[in-house]
């Protein structure tokens, strides 16, 4: 038994307002120092080095950076003109615009929590001046975003494919199908939500195909990046982390000679938010990376893989409990550190029953993303709600249709492989 | 410019985490080029591109530290009355006071131990990687030390915010 206290440590240290990386360290050193000295302590930051030192992980901070540097080169409001004259005419017109264009910017950024910040700052104020409700406008924001991580070149993507040794262009192929159901699923939840309500369209009739062609030409160079990237990974141009050094380069170039926005005062804020956004994502990498290596001591991914097999053999059956134990996790931890530390243990598990390594992938980041709009920790529920100044429990209220919406469309992606599975293996071939 | 060197010390971590960064994009983006355009790589790049990559997470995660930028759940804590939540922040100071403090004890234990090593491409002294961890978990100690005593000093105050 007290191989597990350091399992339960972690929970009593992170619910005491301990950072997720710190309880990690903190339990895992407690082991090494306390129940288990045999280990030299010097290994253990042999760790720190061997989980940082790698070449592949310097995808995250290049592609970090380039969704900042398209921030701040203004796409996101070309591209909401653009979702404006795509879905401006519907039932609820600024609702399903707000949707589209989680889905446009997944394309450039990779964040939840940076979509869900910004659509919250720049559409939910345009919504309430609408006649929207303000919960209703903040939970189809927050529930949106969930969309972006999913389409590439998705954070999570990346490090998914890292953790699980997969290859990152098949992940990045992988997302655009699971990303569209969940926007369909959501567009048509807004949808019957809007007509019941008499939320009314921004335009009165579709736009035309002159208007929705110079929308198109203005965000073109934001459309086109995330398949550009793609294609150039495909034929071997680069590696994934060189594709993540020249998006960089390639967004400096729009945003400064095309976009003309990007200035000087930009360079500190996009570097701030690129140091922030990676060593959080990486001291929670290293920190699993300890704990792992205290896991492995104590054969625990091996006690659990057996324990899960013995409760079901069953593919269908094991993705539902693997489902059930991701949203229950992702309800109390930041998504990314959810993946992070459950991954690792469970691939092995499934692809012993047959489950594409890429198609689990996809199911892991659809789900923490829900996990991301429940209470009580849901991390895009309080990005959001700070700064529209929601209250928690109208959120919620609000927010159930879309959480259902987004289930259905996590159901489909567990249960209907190809959906996962089509576009890379088109690209790449069946693996 | 006394303001302007308060201003420098106060975000020296971001300052060479951005540096590092900086340096870690520009190589990568020219062994591209390079590669591309002359036809051969330049083979220190990816070791060193790594190494300012390694920097700059941990002097990075440093500033977040100094920031308290790293998210936790403080609701739980939020819950209990002024004296208790008082108790428990102070005891969370100390737990990651040791935490980092032991990090850092081990860091010199490590580097002691495997300063020697060369790195695979340049042979230098593997140590210039390594030191990251421990010159950012020293700083994160500091940091400890000085949230542990403010945390003391402060009354207790709020409950159910």
């Amino acid at each position: 038994m007290i191989a597990y206290l350091p399992i339960i440590l972690v929970f009593i240290l992170y619910f005491s307002s301990i950072p997720i990386a710190y309880a990690l360290f903190g339990s895992s050193l407690f082991y090494f120092a306390v129940i288990d000295t045999s280990s030299p302590v010097d290994l253990i930051l042999q760790k720190f080095v061997t989980s940082t030192q790698s070449f592949p992980l310097l995808a995250i901070p290049f592609f970090v950076m380039a969704g900042s540097i398209m921030n701040y080169a203004g796409i996101s409001k070309k591209l909401m003109q653009f979702a404006d004259v795509l879905t401006g005419h519907m039932a609820g017109g600024m609702a399903q615009v707000n949707v589209l264009l989680s889905l446009l910017m997944g394309g450039v950024s990779g964040s939840a929590n940076a979509d869900a910040a910004m659509q919250s700052k720049m559409l939910v104020p345009e919504m309430e001046k609408r006649g929207y409700d303000r919960a209703f406008s903040t939970a189809i924001t927050a529930a949106s975003s969930a969309v972006t991580p999913v389409i590439p070149p998705g954070i999570n993507l990346i490090i998914y494919a890292l953790i699980a040794n997969a290859s990152v262009g098949r992940m990045f192929a992988a997302g655009y199908v699971p990303g569209l159901i969940m926007t369909i699923s959501l567009m048509v939840t807004v949808s019957i939500i809007s007509k019941r309500r008499g939320y009314q369209p921004v335009r009165e009739t579709r736009a035309g195909g002159k208007e929705v062609f110079h929308q198109l030409r203005e965000s073109i160079w934001a459309l086109l990046f995330p398949f550009g990237i793609i294609a150039g990974l495909r034929i071997g141009m680069f590696t994934p982390s060189e594709a993540g050094a020249i998006a960089v380069l390639y967004c400096i170039i729009v945003g400064k000679f095309i976009y003309k926005e990007l200035g000087k005062e930009h360079i500190i804020p996009v570097l701030r938010e690129t140091i922030f956004g990676t060593s959080g994502v990486v001291l929670i990498i290293v920190s699993a990376s300890v704990f792992g290596y205290y896991l492995n001591w104590e054969r625990i991914p091996q006690a659990m893989a057996s324990g899960l097999l013995t409760i079901t053999q069953n593919k269908y059956l094991m993705l539902m409990i693997i489902n059930v134990l991701f949203l229950v996790m992702g309800m109390f931890l930041e998504g990314g550190a959810a993946m992070i530390i459950l991954a690792p243990l469970l691939v092995p598990v499934v692809t012993q029953l047959g489950v594409d390594v890429i198609h689990f992938g996809l199911i892991c980041i659809v789900n923490i993303m829900i996990g991301g709009l429940t209470p009580p920790f849901g991390s895009m529920m309080f990005t959001c709600c700070s700064i529209t100044r929601c209250s928690l429990q109208d959120f919620v209220k609000e927010v159930i249709p879309f959480i259902v919406a987004l289930l259905i469309s996590l159901i489909l992606v567990t249960y209907i492989p190809i959906i996962t599975l089509i576009v890379p293996n088109l690209l790449y071939g069946v693996a | 410019m006394h303001q302007a060197v308060k201003k420098v010390l106060s975000n020296f971590e971001l300052i060479i985490a951005s540096a590092a960064i900086i340096v870690t994009t520009a190589l990568v983006m020219l062994n591209v080029f390079t590669r591309y355009f002359l036809r051969t790589g330049i083979y220190w790049t990816e070791e060193v591109a790594t190494a300012c990559f390694v920097w700059s997470v941990f002097i990075g995660a440093a500033a977040a530290y100094k920031h308290r930028a790293h998210v936790g759940v403080d609701m739980l804590v939020n819950l209990c009355p002024p004296k208790t939540k008082k108790a428990i922040t102070i005891i969370v100071d100390f737990v990651l006071l040791l935490i980092n403090g032991y990090i850092t004890y081990i860091a010199v234990i490590y580097i002691s131990l495997s300063y020697k090593k060369p790195t695979p491409v340049l042979g230098i002294s593997t140590a210039y990687i390594s030191s990251s961890i421990l010159v950012s978990f020293a700083l994160t100690t500091i940091y400890s030390v000085y949230f542990l005593i403010k945390d003391i000093r402060q009354p207790a105050t709020g409950g159910t915010t």
